[in-house]
């Protein structure tokens, strides 16, 4: 049980007009794997994730989810996914019939209903006393929150975010990853996409990275730190920029808590 | 240039959202603010050139108060205000246009305006993009279009808030650098963000905890008194802490990037 991407191929435009997004892009995605899609803007993040779940249809090559091709109307409930600007996925009155909005559009209705948004929300670490408000009153950080529970309240198999935290403070962001370990503990694929390279590599079991529509990576978190080629977070710049100097360090560490052990134990054994 | 005196705010539902804030900018100074969603950022910013109006409380622009009806496009004028998703801000079809948008409403002659739009352009480096269409550029250039839209208004203080949120970390890093030039070239800059990397270079960084002032001083002080509390700082900062504390470098230093970092732990010959 899968998301199998295989030499997807797309474009925008035709004739001398063609603008080419994504060239032959082929990974997968397992039920429980935490996958990070970096790459910078323009790169054809975006286009790529609206192709998991059937809102682009590939020119060539194919995408299925767990078998089905992703143009089946049963893909958008198995993959949900939470986009950039949250603003415009929140539509309704209150933060209620938002989150219930998908759930309810599968026939969910009374108590059950109330549960599952109760749970949702519950899930995201946002308090159930905002179910009442609009949800145009609340905070950028709230609003996605609010966003995602609304995904979750669809109990998608497979859950796709769009730099899920640009705009979020620090508070917001960890609430956020303890949200996504959850999920993955309980069996949900997920795919972050993302330009913060720190927030990708600490939790994604595969890295894919593309550039001007071309998978130029894919691997785990170790495989990426040790290409040189590829944009390093700033904590192994430093890594690396010590170990040419002489220090003897570990150049692929990207956790300040590994960095500090490694340049302690350096430092000391060099100092004598 | 700014001055707060006791101000708060509470929207109509009577939600307080800003709590007795006395804030006051110096002209030419670089000052961050920096807090959590919800902490009260964007409207405290919002009161600095009269978009909002306190519930109590005063504030005051170069001397004259935002409250007052006749002067409020004056103090428009003096403030330019940046904001943080660069699609809501285009209003031309090209960036010329766009960014001679502000002047033209100002019925400034037509030498006039191409003068002010070809410095404003020239100050954001988007000088051969001049003709582009917005809807080609990427959201960096959208971002640095924006501000020279800003700019073209000659505004004597800046405020950005949150402009580089939805940017990539190369746009994030060029959009600083203007941020920067500007305020080395005498621009007042008051700079709203979550990205505390970016509140490093500030002369001043203010923190907003649920509508109060949490703290004030320079990045050195607050960004140690962040760590002390327990929360995060910039990785590399905290990294540096650690090792201050380990006794493993200088207690004295403030490195503003990871190869400041570098040069403390292992100095080039």
């Amino acid at each position: 049980m899968s998301i199998e991407v295989n030499g997807l191929h797309f474009s925008y435009g035709k004739g001398k007009k063609r603008l080419t997004i994504l060239k032959d892009v082929t990974f997968s995605v397992g039920k429980g794997e935490f996958v990070g899609i970096i790459g910078n803007v323009g790169c054809g993040k975006t286009t790529l994730i609206k192709h998991l779940n059937g809102l682009l249809v590939p020119l060539s090559g194919n995408v299925t989810v767990d078998g089905l091709a992703s143009s089946k109307k049963e893909v958008c409930r198995k993959v949900g996914v939470l986009f950039q600007q949250p603003s415009k996925q929140l539509f309704c009155k209150t933060v209620f019939e938002d989150i219930a909005y998908g759930p309810s559009n599968f026939g969910m209705k009374g108590d059950e209903l109330e549960h599952c948004v109760h749970d949702a929300i519950e899930k995201v670490g946002l308090s159930s006393d905002i179910l009442g408000s609009s949800p145009f009153s609340l905070s950028g950080g709230e609003m996605r929150l609010v966003a995602l529970a609304g995904v979750l309240s669809s109990s998608p198999d497979y859950l796709v975010l769009d730099e899920p935290t640009s705009g979020l403070s620090t508070f917001y962001k960890e609430r956020l990853f303890k949200t996504l370990e959850l999920l993955r503990q309980n069996g949900v694929g997920i795919v972050l996409v993302s330009h913060h390279l720190e927030d990708v590599l600490g939790v994604a079991d595969k890295i894919v990275c593309l550039n001007e529509g071309k998978m130029v990576f894919e691997g785990t978190p170790e495989e990426y730190l040790s290409s040189l080629s590829l944009p390093a977070p700033e904590i192994t710049v430093l890594m690396r920029e010590l170990s040419s100097s002489g220090l003897a360090v570990k150049k692929t560490v990207f956790s300040v808590e590994d960095a500090f052990n490694e340049i302690v134990g350096a430092l000391s054994k060099k100092r004598g | 240039m700014i001055e707060l005196k006791g101000v708060s705010y509470s929207y109509p539902n009577g939600h307080k959202v800003l709590d007795n804030i006395d804030i006051r900018i110096e002209k030419g100074s670089f000052t961050t603010i920096l807090g959590d969603n919800g902490s009260g950022k964007s409207t405290l910013i919002r009161h600095m050139n009269g978009l909002l109006k306190p519930s109590h409380g005063v504030v005051s622009v170069c001397g004259v108060d935002t409250a007052s009806p006749t002067d409020i496009w004056k103090i428009r004028q003096t403030v330019g205000m940046v904001f943080q998703d660069p699609h809501s801000q285009a209003v031309g079809a090209t960036v010329e246009e766009d960014v001679a948008f502000g002047p033209e409403n100002l019925a400034l002659e037509s030498d006039e305006i191409r003068l002010l739009v070809t410095n404003a352009i020239a100050n954001v480096g988007l000088e051969c993009l001049e003709d582009s269409l917005l809807m080609s550029l990427s959201g960096g250039q959208l971002q640095k279009t924006a501000i020279a839209g800003v700019l073209a208004m000659v505004p004597e203080i800046l405020i950005f808030d949150e402009v580089t949120s939805m940017l990539d970390s190369d746009s994030r890093s060029q959009i600083i650098d203007i941020v920067r030039q500007l305020n080395k070239r005498g621009k007042t800059v008051v700079y709203v963000t979550h990205h505390m990397e970016e509140a490093l270079f500030a002369d001043r960084v203010i923190v907003l905890e649920n509508g109060s002032i949490a703290s004030d001083g320079t990045p050195r002080d607050v960004f140690r008194e962040i760590y002390a509390s327990g929360r995060k700082v910039p990785p590399h900062l905290e990294l540096a802490f650690r090792l201050q504390d380990a006794g493993m470098i200088s207690p004295d230093v403030f490195p503003v990037d990871a190869l400041s970092l570098k040069e403390e732990i292992c100095p080039s010959r």
